[in-house]
């Protein structure tokens, strides 16, 4: 963020703002094809990317940098450049305010989240929470679904979508905020409870397996064959004594 | 009471006249109903000694449930094959 605002700085210190007539001068100028005119009208409104980028640069709220913003803004205000017309009567930082701001919404809009919501969905879900926030400071207390639909003149369908489409997505990687130490922060991962048996339950667990092994000794030579039929659960190849050869095998050995 | 038969065939496991002709072949004389019998006599064998040994104080009705529910038998079969 830094090494943004050293670039830009330096820009702004070496292009004081211009006054009306400059502009107009600078934008014939452009229009005549002269590049160093269109150069020096972008530099001289550096100072309206710089500060149009920080109000819409929120750390942690989103995953976008302020670099990013910046050179968004940036692109925006040349699309301004290229655009303005002096005839309308207007000032030109008062036509690339729009054209920035433009910018700087879309990439936010396209980057802030791994699912891409459309712009529509995502300024509505905005107004809910605006309104819900307002709301909460005049009546002290949280609005019914009802309540918001009614404010904004919408469904309670278009209520619901908008705001379970605009839910914020982490992802188990992520850093662990609370942990300071980065050495120790291992993500969202490291406080997923781990589901698997301590030492005692797992003695338990396998003293339990043992009793049930013990109760299994009860069936008969019988009983057990037969369910191991059913479960087609192989024998022991080498006990003849307890799973004796069958008369078709032989039948079927003496054929073979 | 709900009846949920143990689905056998994935693993090679055979029905219960093909159980009865193996048995018959093997000198154990009987038929399919005898085979399901002795099947469900024996799990229900298994879970009356687990119920005792393990305090766990089920009713005969709960036994009977257990002994013929497919995740107790499927369990008992896995043991089986170790």
């Amino acid at each position: 963020m830094q090494e943004v605002l050293n670039t830009f700085s330096k820009s702004i210190t070496n292009n004081p703002l211009l006054n009306k007539t400059e502009e107009l001068n600078l934008t014939s100028l452009i229009k005549k094809g002269n590049k160093k005119a269109r150069e020096k009208l972008i530099e001289s409104n550096y100072r309206l990317v710089l500060s149009i980028s920080k109000k819409y640069y929120k750390p942690g709220k989103t995953r976008v940098s302020f670099d990013d913003i910046t050179q968004e803004a940036a692109a925006g205000l040349i699309k301004a450049v290229d655009r303005f017309n002096p005839d309308l009567g207007f000032k030109f930082s008062t036509y690339a305010c729009w054209w920035i701001k433009q910018a700087v919404l879309q990439y936010i809009n396209e980057n802030s989240s791994v699912i891409k919501v459309p712009t529509h969905s995502r300024l509505l879900a905005a107004k809910i929470k605006n309104a819900i926030e307002e709301y909460k400071a005049e009546f002290m207390n949280e609005p019914t679904e009802k309540e918001i639909c009614d404010l904004l003149c919408i469904t309670p369908e278009m209520l619901n979508t908008t705001l379970k489409a605009n839910d914020s997505i982490l992802s188990i990687e992520s850093d662990d905020d609370c942990c300071d130490d980065e050495a120790n922060s291992k993500g969202l991962i490291s406080k997923i409870s781990d589901s698997s048996m301590n030492p005692e339950q797992e003695l338990l667990h396998e003293e339990s397996i043992q009793n049930i092994k013990q109760c299994l000794a009860l069936l008969t030579k019988r009983e057990e064959k037969i369910i191991r039929l059913r479960f087609g659960i192989q024998e022991n190849s080498t006990d003849y004594i307890n799973f004796p050869i069958t008369n078709d095998e032989i039948e079927r050995l003496k054929n073979d | 009471m709900i009846k949920k038969y143990v689905t056998v065939k994935e693993n090679e496991g055979k029905n219960l006249q093909e159980i009865s002709s193996i048995m018959c072949s093997q000198g154990y004389k009987m038929n399919h109903n005898t085979v399901r019998n002795i099947i469900n006599s024996s799990f229900f064998k298994i879970i009356k000694e687990i119920n005792e040994k393990q305090n766990l104080h089920l009713t005969k009705t709960q036994m009977i449930e257990i002994s013929m529910s497919n995740k107790f038998q499927t369990t008992i079969a896995d043991l089986l094959n170790d």
